[in-house]
């Protein structure tokens, strides 16, 4: 109780007291006097030996902190208690993980400095030091993902009783983007039972179906015809399937369409007209199909943007005696 | 006391390894350990292992096919030439159809895939011997006498689970089931081992003499001997293994059984994979993959060129060469390759030096390659550096764990995931790895 009246005198006067941390001014110099030693880019020290930073871990660039060492990050600004950097260094003297590993503890007072520094954001101010690393813990956020974030936004997640429903005895239906509602849709195992009524099924989702794989199944022109009503449908297989030029047009009609898979199928040169409204579309498989170079040719004139695989490139086989074992049909 | 829980124990290790001895000789199967599905709704939301699911991240693959390098694959005279320096021998380099990246001479058709490939030259690893080295490859800890680490099949089969029911999730084609083991995991997370890709799954069918008929009778007799014991412990690992027989039974009348028969390929595609071992695992991959098999592993042996190294590179090479080859183009043409990650790999690389009087490189594992390519990786990329000779890494040095994590991380497994083993110590995914993102597309 004592304590807490002690704190609550305290605080304001503390609050007003304290100016933000400055790192140049600060916090560098404890870290030039106690950790540089092990923790900068590698040099030779006086003995000609050659110094590694310990653990990966650099302290002499803001981008280096950043980093973290070669195991984990060690600073999470405005959390102290997440942050290794600090933690480390507050641990009890005789705990053989305490930093400083060499040379004595760091004062109280100093363990303190950082700790606010940290908890007021870890700001470095106009301190950069030495260039950080220049892509190696970048963190990049693929373009695959990016795209399902932006195609999450405004939905929301499905029962588990509807997509029991939806799912039958034949669809696996998963997570597309986790933490959010997209779905993908597969029937592998199923896929000679998977006809009109599964994907009729599939309906009560379409919201929430980003990519559906309907390869090997027996789906026809009526069946893809549903698909028409799946606003976020971003990858499509028919591939090996018996659909026609009609199913073409209905696939035709979905907005956010970027890969259709019609490798197999027994569409023809002059059904590819009907994709020129899928101006999204980046990769189109037309091996095994009834697809020309011609008609390749045309098609790319109508979407200039979009891959369009027709071969696949296999090397040709080997010339010359046939290794032993071979078997023919 | 203590004694007795000991032998207790030791004796339900064994009783475990006799009943599924057992079951795979009198019932003629070799699917065995497959783990029973999720719960319906665990699997449908993407999280499986109904007991413990396990929140999954982004993805970029759903499928790998890891090729792994037995032997300890030369870096040299592969993904990272040295044109022009001593340490190259007579191997000559090779322009791509990637800018950036250079391969040897005995690599004419995957010269012409390198768009779809990043090339990671700034491997390196801690262990320097075969057995260890290939341990720590495939689960990102060192060799302990104490526990069993799983393979990153394993952590995906039991951290994400099966893309299609019917179908075993984990597969090994060559090599040995101790590399790519499930370590502590259940044994459904193991992965199938096949021998010859080209007889495929052998022993799936019913011997002649026994018909249909026969085999339910014998199957319900079995369930009827079991009954009694599975009331009675009515626990995870008894399930299991009712539902392995489950799993197999239903793999043995599928049509999904066909994923394992080379022979439906056309004779063009297996030719053009190579007519031996390593290529036609390839081709059986690829297949698997199609019918939904998540994670394969095709091994190819012979790269522990300790002698004539140069020789054995004219052998070893060109069937690399072609496999590979035409597994990225084939996944590519079938819309596979964008979402299945295939690897190379290989427990460490070989010295830069040549070793006098033998002609042979030894093991190397401070500066190595791996190779990754789909899955929403980066196509004609090279990442890392070393130096004019090879001896050392310049740039951006890769660790084993970090390039597992990488794998993960395509994957959606979430690295800082911690599992206990059933002793109760705390693991994850590519240990402390780091997944290297901007590798990605």
């Amino acid at each position: 109780m004592l304590y807490r009246l002690v704190l609550l005198l305290l605080s304001p006067m503390a609050l007003a007291a304290q100016e933000p941390v400055q790192f140049e001014n600060q916090i560098l110099p404890i870290l030039e006097a106690n950790c540089f030693q092990c923790h900068q880019e590698t040099y030779t020290d006086a003995e000609e030996r050659l110094r590694e930073p310990k653990a990966g871990l650099r302290l002499d660039g803001a981008g280096w902190i950043l980093r973290g060492s070669d195991y984990s990050e060690v600073l999470t600004p405005g959390e102290p208690d997440d942050s290794l950097f600090y933690e480390l260094i507050a641990l009890p003297a005789d705990d053989e993980s305490r930093m400083p590993a060499k040379g004595s503890p760091l004062a109280d007072a100093k363990i303190e400095l950082i700790k606010r520094w940290i908890s007021e954001g870890a700001d470095f101010g106009d301190w950069k030091g030495k260039p950080g690393p220049k892509k190696a813990h970048a963190k990049v956020t693929p373009k695959k993902t990016l795209l399902l974030q932006s195609l999450a936004e405004g939905t929301s997640e499905a029962s588990a009783a509807g997509i029991t429903r939806a799912a039958g005895t034949l669809a696996q239906i998963t997570s597309a983007l986790p933490g959010t509602g997209l779905l993908r849709v597969d029937f592998a195992g199923n896929r000679e039972q998977v006809g009109y009524e599964a994907v009729s099924a599939l309906m009560p989702l379409r919201e929430l179906i980003v990519e559906l794989d309907l390869s090997r199944t027996k789906v026809g022109d009526r069946a893809v015809g549903k698909l028409a009503r799946m606003p976020r449908l971003v990858k499509l297989s028919l591939a090996q399937t018996e659909i026609g030029a009609g199913a073409l047009s209905d696939v035709a009609t979905l907005p956010e369409l970027r890969v259709l898979n019609l490798v197999g199928t027994k569409i023809g040169d002059g059904d590819l007209r009907r994709l020129a409204k899928l101006e999204k579309l980046e990769t189109l498989y037309l091996w095994g199909s009834k697809v020309t170079a011609g008609g390749v040719k045309n098609l790319r004139v109508l979407l200039p943007n979009c891959r369009v695989v027709l071969q696949a490139g296999l090397p040709a086989p080997e010339v010359g005696a046939e290794p032993q074992g071979r078997r023919r049909r | 006391m203590r004694i007795k829980k000991y032998l207790q124990s030791r004796d339900e290790a064994s009783r475990r390894e006799f009943v599924s001895q057992a079951a795979r000789g009198m019932l003629g199967l070799s699917v065995m350990g497959q783990l029973p599905m999720a719960s319906a709704l665990g699997l449908k939301m993407g999280l499986t292992g109904s007991d413990d699911p396990v929140p999954l991240k982004p993805a970029t693959a759903r499928n790998v096919i890891y090729l792994f390098m037995q032997g300890g694959m030369s870096q040299l005279d592969t993904f990272d030439p040295k044109p022009g320096a001593e340490t190259q021998g007579p191997v000559e380099a090779l322009r791509t159809n990637a800018d950036d990246v250079q391969l040897t001479q005995y690599f004419p058709h995957l010269a012409r895939q390198m768009d779809k490939v990043t090339v990671v030259n700034s491997m390196h690893s801690t262990q320097g011997a075969h057995a260890q080295g290939q341990y720590y490859m495939h689960t990102s800890y060192a060799m302990r006498g104490t526990i069993r680490h799983p393979s990153l099949g394993a952590w995906l089969s039991r951290m994400a689970g099966k893309n299609n029911p019917t179908l075993p999730g984990h597969v090994l084609v060559g090599g040995s089931i101790n590399t790519a083991s499930g370590g502590f995991l259940e044994s459904g997370h193991y992965p199938l081992p096949i021998g010859d890709p080209a007889s495929g799954l052998t022993n799936s069918k019913l011997p002649e003499h026994v018909s249909t008929e026969t085999f339910h009778r014998r199957l319900e007799r079995v369930e009827q001997m079991n009954q009694a014991f599975a009331e009675k412990f009515d626990q995870k690992q008894v399930r299991a293994y009712a539902d392995a027989y489950q799993q197999a039974i239903k793999l043995m009348n599928s049509k999904d059984l066909l994923a394992f028969d080379l022979s439906q390929e056309p004779d063009a595609i297996l030719d053009a994979y190579g007519r031996n071992r390593f290529g036609q695992g390839c081709a059986l991959a690829r297949r698997l993959v199609e019918h939904g098999t998540r994670y394969v592993e095709v091994v190819m042996g012979g790269w522990d060129t300790h002698i004539d190294n140069f020789d054995r590179m004219e052998e070893l090479c060109p069937t690399l060469d072609r496999a590979l080859a035409s597994l990225l183009a084939d996944l590519d043409a079938r819309g596979l390759l964008e979402e299945t990650l295939v690897v190379l790999a290989t427990e460490f690389g070989r010295t830069p030096r040549i070793v006098e009087g033998r002609n042979g490189r030894n093991h190397f594992p401070k500066a190595f390659s791996c190779l990754l390519a789909g899955g929403g990786i980066k196509g004609g990329y090279k990442y890392g550096k070393t130096d004019a000779t090879g001896e050392f890494i310049e740039e951006d040095g890769v660790t084993v764990p970090d390039f597992n994590a990488t794998i993960a991380y395509a994957l959606g497994l979430p690295t800082e995931h911690v599992m206990h083993s059933p002793s109760k110590r705390p693991f994850t995914v590519a240990d402390k790895g780091r997944p290297l993102t901007h590798l990605f597309a």
